[in-house]
């Protein structure tokens, strides 16, 4: 099932927003469209997937998730899971919405590496100030 | 001056102390002494001279030397050694503005072997005269009796012979004449005069000095000019130096207003830039090593841990569903083994319902939730292990090598940005380095005309130097030409003073020569035996020939006298010159009589001894004043003394008496007079 899909294209608007992101990071788009895709993971509602047009660029699937394509994909099957959702049938879909979702909001809040940080769940820092304090 | 006493001691041959009584009386002027050849008249008549005089006794130009060896061939001898010590000493009055003062003076002498000891003691009145220092006194004795002029009073047959050789050849006479009359004096000054003008003339030279003084002062003016611009460059340079220093101020406070202090940063910056710029690269190298690695999932924390749950569970459930179904295989494989049944004994039936229910009993009891797996049949047993642990890592280590990492870059970038701000405050190149290498330029100048300075000042005090030395030498130069000008003024005057030494001179000899002519007239008419034959002598002025006049208006030269009237002529003139030289001394003349006829002693015995002064004394031998003569004069005599010579005891011993006398046993030594 996971192997539906190789090819992933995205939104036009994302597809820009990730130029601008790499000029600012120094990062090729697929990393970025990993980030994109976790931070919109962590987002309570679910994207709206007919937001999104395909006139982006495209990717090849491997390129954009990497060795850790599994963990990728398990996270969108548990997140469809605990929504309800088919996660074989709406895979791709809320796949490249995640995606589309996630590259607008990093790209809303990154304009250089440092920002990075402040995309991490305060839960975590928070674990971390505590363990610090 | 009246002589009164002399008193003698070891003094030629007068041995031990000899005091003989010389006072005579203005009636009695005469003091006679007889005494054969050697008796020791002479040695009176030098001892008067040598206590007045000493060295000058014997003449103006007498070596020590030959004073004292005078001196020590008059020192007594004894039977047994010479004497070492010998004295003279004369007691007389003198009167002066009409008081008369009583002197005495003594002089003594020690023989130290090499030399002769000197002293002299001269009393006033009993007292040491207090206006004189010891000095002074031999002075104070040239004053009271001038040897010069002693020489006219004191005189000798000698001198008398001597002159009259000189009145009969001109040229001696002449000198001799002015000597006598006081005029060689003036005659000297005359030459000394004349001696120093030229000598003056010589050291002068004043043109040259000019001209010398002229070359120094063009030198000086020249190195004074040279001082001059020394100082006004050194004025200048302080003038430029101080402009500088104006200038490097202002420079130095608009570079600083420019951020010049910046500028010296603006190297330290860069580099401080580009450290930060390489830590910053690496730190967002290390940035992205993580946001390419496990970060993403680091953003999904409860997602991923849903995840690992999930996968965990259904994971455990699998293994339990089985195990389950290996342990249901197995009990069938065992509950369809017939060996099983066989050895129970079972019935067949029974069989297959114990085997049933033992097979219902367990599959209840492992009865399971038999849900199929939503995650973990995805991922193999490596997959899921590597699935946890990167989202440990994601949720556990990223989070805090993340905010290290950007802690880092936050703090790089921030001193990037202030480093950045300060190179951006750090003037611009441009604008700066005009200043800088104007600024450059004033502090080179600023050096060299320091240095210059040091120079000027060294070569100022140099010039000085050379200034404050020519100025020496060209006031040295004015005070050798004022010196020289003075010399030559000197000389001048010098001149004037001989051309009024001259007048002076001709005049004084004309005049005395006139007092001269009547007095010498006088007095030769007195003891000539042609006395009534003559009328006068005249003297030319001119070249001082004297001319004899007769009674008959005839004149005859004076070089035509005889060998005797000569020294009748020359008596006359010693006796005119001392008249006129108006010095009351007494006559003191020894053996006087020698070469004269008997009509001329009888004169000077009956004219000049009794007339020639208020005190005459006299040293003769029997010859010369004898019985006959001794008669007429004896009127006139205060004293008469006999000088005898013991040849066994080797002394003189005066005795009162001359040598004829009334009363022969009247004759007593003085010694047995004075004893």
């Amino acid at each position: 099932m996971s192997q539906k899909f190789n090819r992933i294209t995205i939104d036009s608007d994302a597809t820009n927003q990730l130029k601008m992101l790499k000029a600012n990071t120094g990062m090729t788009p697929n990393y970025l469209g990993r980030i994109g895709f976790c931070y919109s993971l962590n987002e309570p509602r679910p994207p709206n997937p007919q937001q999104y047009d395909t006139d982006g660029q495209t990717f090849n699937r491997y390129t954009l998730l990497g060795e850790h394509d599994t963990l990728y994909m398990a996270l969108l099957k548990e997140r469809l899971i605990q929504e309800g959702k088919d996660p074989e049938e709406d895979l791709y879909e809320e796949f490249v919405a995640h995606l589309n979702r996630g590259v607008e909001r990093v790209a809303g809040n990154v304009s250089d590496l440092s920002d990075f940080y402040d995309l991490v769940p305060g839960e975590i820092k928070g674990l971390e100030a505590q363990q610090e304090g | 001056m009246r002589i009164n006493k002399l008193i003698i001691t070891d003094f030629g041959p007068y041995r031990g102390r000899n005091e003989i009584e010389l006072s005579s009386t203005e009636d009695s002027p005469i003091v006679l002494f007889g005494g054969k050849n050697g008796a020791g008249k002479t040695t009176l008549f030098e001892a008067i001279g040598f206590c007045l005089h000493g060295k000058s006794s014997l003449g103006r130009r007498t070596a020590r030397k030959d004073y004292e060896q005078a001196i020590r061939s008059k020192l007594h001898e004894y039977p047994d050694g010479k004497a070492d010590t010998a004295a003279v000493r004369l007691e007389f009055e003198y009167s002066h503005m009409g008081e008369v003062d009583h002197y005495s003076v003594e002089r003594s002498w020690r023989d130290r072997g090499k030399s002769i000891v000197e002293d002299l003691k001269v009393r006033r009145n009993g007292e040491i005269p207090s206006e004189l220092n010891e000095d002074q006194w031999q002075d104070f004795l040239k004053e009271l009796v001038p040897p010069g002029v002693s020489q006219l009073f004191f005189f000798d047959g000698e001198k008398i012979q001597e002159l009259a050789s000189a009145v009969e050849s001109d040229a001696d006479f002449e000198d001799s004449m002015y000597s006598l009359l006081g005029l060689d004096l003036i005659e000297r000054l005359d030459t000394d005069l004349s001696i120093y003008i030229s000598q003056k003339l010589e050291e002068s030279g004043v043109e040259g000095i000019k001209d010398e003084i002229q070359e120094l002062q063009n030198q000086r003016d020249e190195i004074e000019q040279e001082f001059e611009d020394l100082k006004q460059e050194r004025e200048e340079k302080e003038q430029r130096l101080a402009e500088l220093e104006d200038e490097i101020d202002n420079k130095e406070s608009k570079i600083a207003q420019e951020g010049g202090s910046y500028a010296d940063k603006r190297e330290e910056l860069k580099e401080r830039r580009a450290e930060l710029n390489a830590s910053i690269e690496q730190l967002e190298d290390q940035i992205r090593d993580l946001a390419e690695g496990a970060y993403p999932f680091t953003l999904a924390p409860d997602l991923c841990e849903s995840v690992v749950d999930r996968l965990k569970t259904e994971t455990e459930r699998q293994n339990r569903a089985t195990a389950r179904n290996e342990l249901t295989d197995e009990l069938d494989d065992v509950l369809g083994d017939e060996d099983v049944w066989e050895e129970m004994n079972m019935p067949e039936d029974q069989v297959g319902q114990l085997s049933d229910r033992i097979q219902d009993k367990l599959k209840s009891r492992l009865e399971i939730e038999d849900e199929d797996p939503e995650l973990a049949h995805q991922f193999s047993e490596a997959q899921r292990q590597e699935i946890y642990s990167l989202t440990d890592r994601a949720l556990n280590d990223v989070p805090d090598q993340l905010a290290d990492l950007t802690e880092s870059l936050e703090d790089k970038t921030r001193e990037l940005q202030e480093v950045e701000s300060g190179l951006n405050k750090a003037p611009d190149q441009e604008v700066i380095s005009p200043l800088i290498d104007d600024l450059n330029e004033l502090t080179e100048e600023k050096g060299a005309i320091k240095s210059r300075l040091e120079e000027l000042e060294e070569e100022i005090s140099t010039a000085q130097t050379r200034l404050e030395r020519k100025e020496n030498e060209v006031e040295n130069k004015l005070e050798q030409k004022s010196r020289v000008e003075d010399v030559s003024e000197r000389a001048d005057l010098a001149s004037d003073v001989r051309n009024a030494v001259k007048d002076f001179r001709e005049e004084l000899a004309k005049k005395k020569l006139r007092k001269l002519e009547s007095k010498l007239s006088e007095r030769y008419i007195t003891l000539s035996n042609k006395g009534d034959f003559y009328d006068k002598i005249e003297i030319n002025e001119e070249n001082l020939d004297i001319t004899i006049k007769t009674i008959h208006g005839n004149s005859k030269p004076h070089t035509e006298l005889s060998a005797g009237e000569r020294q009748i002529f020359a008596t006359s003139l010693l006796w005119a010159l001392a008249e006129i030289s108006d010095r009351p001394l007494p006559f003191i003349v020894d053996t006087p009589l020698g070469r004269l006829d008997n009509d001329h002693r009888d004169n000077l015995i009956t004219h000049f001894f009794p007339e020639a002064a208020h005190q005459v004394i006299i040293f003769s031998t029997d010859t010369e004043i004898d019985d006959h003569q001794y008669q007429k004069l004896e009127g006139y005599i205060s004293q008469a003394y006999r000088l005898e010579y013991d040849e066994e005891e080797g002394k003189t011993v005066p005795s009162e008496g001359y040598f004829w006398t009334e009363d022969d046993e009247d004759q007593r030594s003085l010694g047995e007079i004075t004893s």
